[in-house]
């Protein structure tokens, strides 16, 4: 008892150490926040999504009491995703269907894109895809012209299945899915023929694939689903005009990590399973860094059970039950200065 | 006045005095063992084999005395009767120390173990008792009684009892008392501790033992050839009364009396899948993994006991589902997961089917519903996740709390000129009235002149062939089975070879599992688990409440609700600032290891028969990040007592 108690003791005294995400916003109703601080979205109640830009606030959306919103960017940094999560206290249902919108940071009108769960922006946020798990399919829109692809997966024994996907150039987009067998693998669609083949499958049951991208590079890793022992691997992939083929491995390892990758220009982040008790079937996970150029890993967190890692405007956050540390990026942006105006002529 | 026999005294001090020589020694009439004048002591087995030598010489003799001298013994005038201190030295030294432990609890269970032959002296089982009473005259004697002499005048004067044991335990009533006692499987080494102890003060014990003990010895051919003839037909026909996993139960039981240890170690260590093999725990755990390993929708026996023993080999067999109905995929590996079925005692033996659920909260409700009122699965049309819907959908109605309920079948009754309208899911289960099934039927008789005792059936899209003869006639719902939930779920209906197409469906369901405002507190599920099953409930905060829980609970059940994204981060990934997906889980064993401890849980997305093992640490932070997205930043982690 002692010995947790001293554990849990460092543990906290040593996550202070990574600095916590300060904004003048409430940190629950935060749903989003510019790197500056200047923009922020956040979650009013009664169901509406407030913009506060600057010293303006505004409600932006509304829905209705127990709705709520979720907001995701891409590192092209132009639009934004927001998924309205309708009834999210009483109908509690992992495949319902969230009403998904774009728009552009800060500004106009968000327009409705359809029904499904994890959006994702690409190609100059100019595309939008997600998931609808009801039709087991993923469907990507051109946000411009409302081109549209619908890419149906393959039927699976896992009702709650979740895809990655990123368009990976205009011709090609990328996505994963686990086949009949129980075998993840990530698929590779062209989208001027409308025909699928595998890019990379794995070699054992129990596994996902999961997909993030840069400018430069997107980044393949595989890791083992929870429960299972299986080692785990990061591979990363050129992006270019032409068909993905060869990869690098960056990173192979046997432990069960977790994943949750966040690719940034010269590193990615995961988490990491740093330790397994076998008799209690139980790990310890952190947040990880790798580098790109030396594959040099580095723990960057003492939490013992990190289980996500979400990129925001470039910022790199680590939400940790009530709080969210900062692993990348500025972290105390809740002082307001003045702007000073201009001097003519500058 | 001399004190009467305390077996409870006895026992504590009973082996320690046995071999030095000093048992009960104040109260013997005849002098007791004697160690030998000088002694050599090359080693303690030496000095115990001739101790053992001296009680064997010393106890036929003392027997032999005593019935030549012995007066008639009178059990009316008889006073302060106890055992002999030679016998009871002689009983320690010659039977099996899980028996004493059972003989040790109180006098009467001192006799049970004895007239059912569980205790040895050095004549072997026990034929003649030695006893030692007081007179009226207060002056003390001492006599052998046969066993049945025993029984008659001492046993059931001082026991009267047993007497009703006795009966229960005739032949002709075996069966009918075997079916009445519970052989509890024990899922945490607390509760197991419990069980062991309870089968411990059990009068029922030593006749249960006796049975293990008499079919045994009947096998093994022991005791008098003359009549083993005669034993061997009795002991099948007992044999025959008791099923596979009661046998391996007493086995365990009588050969571990004494072992605590040992006798959670048959349960708790031992794989899962070797139980269900042994009958101990039911096929249904297997059913899903076996149909999918050998590509089968249906298992013979002899396909159950291959995929037995590929399960042992092949720790990945178990990943998988064939259907999506089941839930969550993939399942732990095969050791994991063997580990978390032993450690589980939620009930399981039915499917609810979360994969073609549209709200969790039915599955975990359920679940709980099912645990508590143990009954069983009724008659299902449609989806096999009617079962949860229309459970609590039952269970809310029982609370006048199906106001929330507020999905509806409608249609446009032209003879009353107004829209009629009823509460519904779609399928049917133990024909509960708010079954779509129920609600079409009424719509066709009140718009379409149907009969009054028309029903309707649900039929799977692929199934469903116009051409057929059976489908021509009567009232179809034809639905597709991986796009319906019990409250959506497209379909369409033909009534007698045409389509029926007045029926809309009109609201939804507003179950809080929590209160979400204190306005709605009353209407809340955790609420009516308290009022209408008066169960209470304990916000568990730390591990040191959920550790003193589980060790006071007798069957320890926690409730809640946590963020999808904390507690199957794997699974629900988080790409969003305050991501969380509501997962309603219970939590109903622990793994322990020194002071540290991971628990089984079921989301309710999991499949009944596939639970997981999660530490503390990652349900804490499942409960935490959802009391920060919860509109009353309630604590959602409750155990119920």
């Amino acid at each position: 008892m002692l010995l947790i108690s001293l554990l849990l003791l460092s543990s906290l005294s040593y996550a202070q150490k990574l600095p916590q995400l300060l904004t003048k916003h409430a940190p629950e109703t935060l749903r989003y926040i510019s790197s500056d601080g200047n923009t922020a979205y956040v979650k009013k109640n009664n169901g509406v999504l407030g913009l506060v830009m600057g010293y303006r606030s505004s409600d932006f959306m509304s829905d209705k009491t127990y709705s709520d919103f979720l907001i995701t960017d891409s590192f092209e940094k132009i639009r934004l995703a927001i998924e309205v999560i309708p009834e999210h206290h009483r109908t509690l249902d992992m495949n319902k269907l969230h009403h998904i919108y774009v728009t552009r940071k800060g500004q106009d009108k968000p327009i409705e894109m359809g029904q499904g769960r994890y959006p994702q922006l690409h190609l100059g946020d100019e595309w939008i895809s997600f998931y609808r798990p009801n039709d087991q399919q993923i469907v990507l829109r051109n946000i411009l012209t409302t081109k549209e692809y619908k890419i149906s997966l393959s039927k699976k024994s896992n009702p709650f299945f979740f895809p990655y996907y990123a368009m990976t150039s205009p011709e090609y987009f990328v996505y994963t899915d686990i086949n009949d067998r129980g075998l993840a693998q990530v698929n590779l669609l062209d989208l001027t023929s409308n025909k699928s083949q595998v890019l990379l499958r794995a070699g054992q049951p129990g596994t996902f694939f999961e997909i993030c991208q840069e400018k430069d590079y997107f980044a393949v890793g595989e890791f083992p689903y929870e429960g299972i022992q299986k080692g785990s691997r990061i591979l990363t992939y050129p992006r270019s005009s032409s068909k993905p083929s060869g990869y690098t491995t960056l990173y192979s390892t046997n432990d069960a990590d977790l994943g949750s990758m966040v690719c940034l220009k010269n590193s990615i982040y995961f988490v990491k399973t740093t330790s397994f008790d076998s008799t209690l079937v139980a790990k310890k996970t952190e947040a990880a860094k790798i580098n790109l150029a030396d594959s040099k890993l580095e723990i960057k967190s003492n939490l013992e059970n990190v289980t996500q890692i979400i990129l925001m405007d470039g910022r790199v956050l680590l939400p940790f039950r009530e709080n969210l540390f900062v692993l990348e990026g500025t972290s105390n942006i809740e002082v307001d200065t003045l702007q000073r105006i201009p001097d003519e002529g500058e | 006045m001399l004190p009467r026999f305390s077996l409870s005294q006895y026992y504590k001090t009973i082996l320690g005095m046995a071999l030095s020589g000093s048992c009960l020694f104040s109260f013997a009439q005849t002098p007791p063992l004697q160690a030998p004048q000088s002694t050599d002591y090359p080693g303690m087995i030496e000095t115990f084999e001739k101790l053992i030598g001296v009680d064997q010489t010393k106890f036929s003799k003392k027997v032999e005395v005593l019935l030549k001298e012995q007066k008639p013994f009178n059990e009316t005038s008889a006073q302060n009767i106890r055992m002999d201190t030679d016998f009871l030295n002689s009983v320690v030294l010659h039977s099996n120390p899980g028996y004493i432990k059972l003989a040790s609890g109180d006098k009467c269970r001192f006799y049970s173990t004895v007239i059912t032959d569980l205790l040895k002296t050095s004549e072997g089982k026990i034929k003649n008792i030695i006893i030692s009473y007081t007179d009226k005259e207060d002056r003390l004697h001492s006599a052998v009684l046969n066993k049945r002499d025993f029984l008659n005048k001492v046993v059931l004067n001082e026991c009267p009892g047993i007497s009703k044991h006795l009966r229960d335990f005739e032949i002709k009533n075996l069966s009918t008392t075997l079916e009445k006692i519970l052989f509890e499987v024990p899922s945490s080494k607390d509760h197991c501790a419990n069980i062991h102890l309870s089968w411990q003060v059990n009068p029922q014990t030593p006749f249960l033992c006796q049975i293990r003990d008499y079919i045994e010895e009947a096998k093994r051919g022991e005791g008098d050839p003359k009549d083993l003839q005669q034993r061997r037909q009795l002991a099948k026909v007992i044999d025959s009364k008791l099923t596979l996993v009661q046998k391996d139960y007493l086995e365990n039981l009588c050969k571990n009396l004494d072992e605590k240890e040992l006798f959670c170690s048959e349960f708790l260590n031992v794989s899962f899948w070797n139980k269900i093999a042994s009958g101990l725990n039911e096929k249904i755990y297997l059913d899903e993994i076996c149909k999918n390993a050998l590509k089968t929708s249906t298992l013979s026996n002899l396909q159950y006991r291959e995929c037995l023993s590929r399960l042992k080999r092949e720790n990945d067999l178990c990943l998988y589902n064939p259907t999506t109905k089941e839930g969550l995929t993939p399942h732990m590996q095969c050791d994991h997961l063997s580990l978390a079925l032993n450690h589980s005692q939620l009930r399981s033996n039915y499917a609810d089917c979360p994969g073609v659920s549209s709200n969790q909260i039915f599955n975990n409700i359920s679940r709980l519903l099912m645990e508590f009122s143990g009954e069983k699965v009724k008659n299902t049309i449609g989806q096999c996740s009617v079962l949860p819907t229309a459970q609590t959908l039952t269970f809310n109605q029982k609370a006048d709390n199906d106001e929330s309920w507020k999905l509806e079948a409608c249609y446009f009754d032209k003879i009353k000129d107004r829209e009629i309208c009823q509460k519904t899911f779609f399928g049917s289960y133990d024909n509960h009235p708010y079954s779509y099934t129920t609600a079409v039927a009424q719509a066709l008789i009140n718009t379409r002149g149907a009969p009054s005792k028309i029903t309707c059936n649900m039929v799977d899209e692929e199934t469903f062939n116009p051409l057929l003869l059976e489908y021509k006639n009567g009232c179809h719902i034809i639905y597709n089975q991986a796009n319906c939930t019990p409250t959506e779920c497209p379909h369409r209906i033909v009534y007698n070879d045409r389509p029926f197409d007045l029926m809309k469906i009109k609201g939804g369901v507003d179950f809080e599992y929590f209160p979400l405002s204190v306005r709605t507190e009353r209407l809340s599920q955790s609420y009516l688990i308290e009022t209408e099953l008066k169960k209470k409930q304990l916000k568990l905060h730390n591990t040191t409440m959920v550790k003193s829980y589980f060790k006071r609970a007798k069957k320890p059940l926690i409730h809640g609700i946590g963020c999808a994204e904390d507690l199957l981060p794997t699974f629900f990934r988080a790409q969003s600032l305050r991501q969380c997906s509501p997962l309603p889980f219970i939590i109903d064993g622990m793994i322990e290891d020194n002071d540290r401890f991971s628990f089984v849980i079921r989301t309710a997305v999991d499949s009944l028969q596939a639970p997981r093992i999660m530490s503390w640490s990652q349900v804490y932070s499942g409960v935490k990040s959802y009391q920060e997205a919860h509109p009353l930043k309630i604590w959602t982690l409750h155990a119920i007592d």
